[in-house]
């Protein structure tokens, strides 16, 4: 039971939930650290719908960003399933082949993350075209959507035969920011992207978040900001109450 | 949403891999599959056996046991060690690439840079002298070495030089697997810098398949889809590169992340 949305080449099941958390347990051994055990997640379950932002709230350390790492399958999962729901069939992120989940990363779940961790020496436009190119686009033609995204988050066009490493922690974000929205990625997910923003920028941020959701992404997002989080936010998960 | 269609056929399958000179010396139940444009890194101390499991790889070391199955161009598997010699040896020349640690032991040290690029061009069968040293200086200018260096000497060139000339020696053929051992190991990091910027964007273009060996955690990150780690002949753990780097679960794993000190 599958529909195609207007708009887009998202395909959904019937309720629109295009990624589900069953019963997710997590929790991290430190094994040469006094075998120290940290439980994170005890029987977490949630659900993501297209074209909705869920803004996921809670004191630090209750593990926001681990559940982003455990949706884009940067953080192992222990017990339960994130289902990636497709037109005919699910695939779980817990037991999928580590190739599925490349293949995820490149076609399905994009991620923006704090901290922007590149080969040195490769220019910006050339981080911003590439996963478009990964996904089959023509490079002339994703050259040119990278220019367009560039512009929007005012990256002076100086810089973009640049390496990243040497830009300032704002400009970084901003590489990082325009490589997870340039791609139309169904399901993205967002870890403090306005963190290192000027107003202008955060502005820019707010209007793309806007585009995807038009666009049928599904968005989880990390946002500190709370005038952010009142512009983007169509549901809000507060970990202290689900995750324990 | 449409479910991404992978690659099924694997171009090399390791099963059961086996090499021992000794009690956990050397590797063993070594399994894995390799797709096409992956890059998997092998990572873990030195006496770990990855320079062994690599050896056995490369059609050097027959394995006591198991099997390595390579699937060549047109797309026939077959154990690299049942096949006759003969095929092997085009194979290794042709289809796969062979990076060595010291590029003092992948390049011919007394014949010009164009002679160790042509050679092996000669050996899969070109002969046109012309072409011959018109793909040499491509491949020259590919590695971002000037192509007025082809009639030097490799024993002119500084250690950087040399990796990049045995990489461009290897590629001229066009191998669809390329064997890595510590490519960038003894290279100061400038120099480092260029030639990971240099795999990774051949591997993207040729849609080549490479299995590193490597100690440097940081490389593996960028480079590498995923990463086996050993310890005492065993792959104690593998996975995609950044769960394995960021969420270890082995104790020994997680030392090895621990140690690492990031600049």
């Amino acid at each position: 039971m599958s529909y195609v949305s207007e708009n887009s080449a998202i395909v959904t099941r019937n309720d629109g939930a295009l990624l589900t958390i069953q019963n997710l347990y997590k929790q991290f051994e430190l094994h040469t650290q006094k075998n120290t055990s940290i439980p994170i997640f005890n029987d977490l379950s949630l659900v993501f719908k297209k074209s909705e932002c869920t803004v996921l709230v809670g004191p630090s350390g209750l593990g926001k960003s681990t559940l982003l790492k455990c949706l884009y399958g940067n953080y192992k999962i222990d017990q339960g399933e994130v289902l990636v729901h497709f037109d005919d069939e699910n695939v779980d992120m817990a037991t999928c082949s580590a190739q599925m989940i490349n293949a995820l990363r490149r076609n399905v779940i994009g991620y923006v993350s704090q901290f922007l961790r590149v080969i040195p020496r490769v220019p910006a436009i050339d981080l911003v075209s590439e996963p478009l190119i990964s996904q089959g686009c023509a490079p002339e033609q994703a050259i040119e959507k990278a220019q367009v995204m560039l512009r929007r988050l005012s990256i002076p066009e100086n810089l973009w035969n640049l390496s990243p490493t040497t830009f300032s922690g704002g400009e970084q974000q901003r590489i990082n920011i325009a490589r997870g929205f340039i791609a139309d990625y169904p399901i993205l997910l967002l870890d403090e992207p306005t963190a290192s923003l000027d107003h202008r920028n955060v502005q820019v941020v707010i209007e793309l978040i806007h585009e995807a959701k038009a666009h049928g992404t599904a968005i989880v997002g990390i946002f500190h900001d709370e005038h952010v989080r009142d512009q983007v936010s169509d549901v809000t998960i507060n970990l202290a109450e689900v995750a324990q | 949403m449409k479910k991404p269609i992978l690659e099924e056929n694997a171009v090399l399958s390791v099963q059961s891999c086996q090499k021992l000179y000794g009690i956990n010396r050397g590797c063993q139940d070594i399994n894995f599959d390799l797709y096409p444009g992956e890059v998997l890194g092998i990572v873990g101390e030195s006496g770990s056996g990855k320079s062994t499991l690599l050896n056995c790889l490369s059609g050097n070391n027959q394995p006591d046991h198991g099997a390595i199955i390579y699937r060549d161009s047109v797309g026939m598997a077959q154990d690299i060690y049942e096949m006759n010699e003969a095929r092997r040896r085009l194979l290794m020349r042709s289809e796969f690439g062979i990076v060595k640690q010291n590029p003092k032991d992948g390049l011919r040290m007394r014949v010009s840079a164009g002679a160790n690029i042509g050679e092996r061009l000669m050996a899969v069968g070109d002969r046109h002298y012309g072409d011959i040293r018109t793909k040499a200086g491509d491949w020259l200018t590919q590695v971002e070495m000037p192509k007025d260096r082809l009639d030097d000497m490799p024993f002119e060139f500084s250690g950087g030089m040399q990796q990049r000339l045995q990489i461009a020696r290897v590629l001229v053929t066009r191998p669809r697997l390329v064997l890595m051992d510590e490519p960038t190991g003894g290279l100061d990091v400038s120099v480092q810098a260029k030639l990971l910027d240099l795999i990774r964007s051949l591997v993207s273009e040729l849609n080549l398949s490479v299995i590193m060996v490597t100690h440097d955690l940081a490389v593996a990150r960028l480079l590498c889809d995923r990463l086996l780690v050993m310890q005492q002949s065993r792959v104690i753990e593998q996975g995609l590169t950044d769960q394995v780097l960021d969420d270890p679960q082995h104790p020994y794993t997680q030392l090895l992340v621990s140690s690492v000190l990031t600049p």
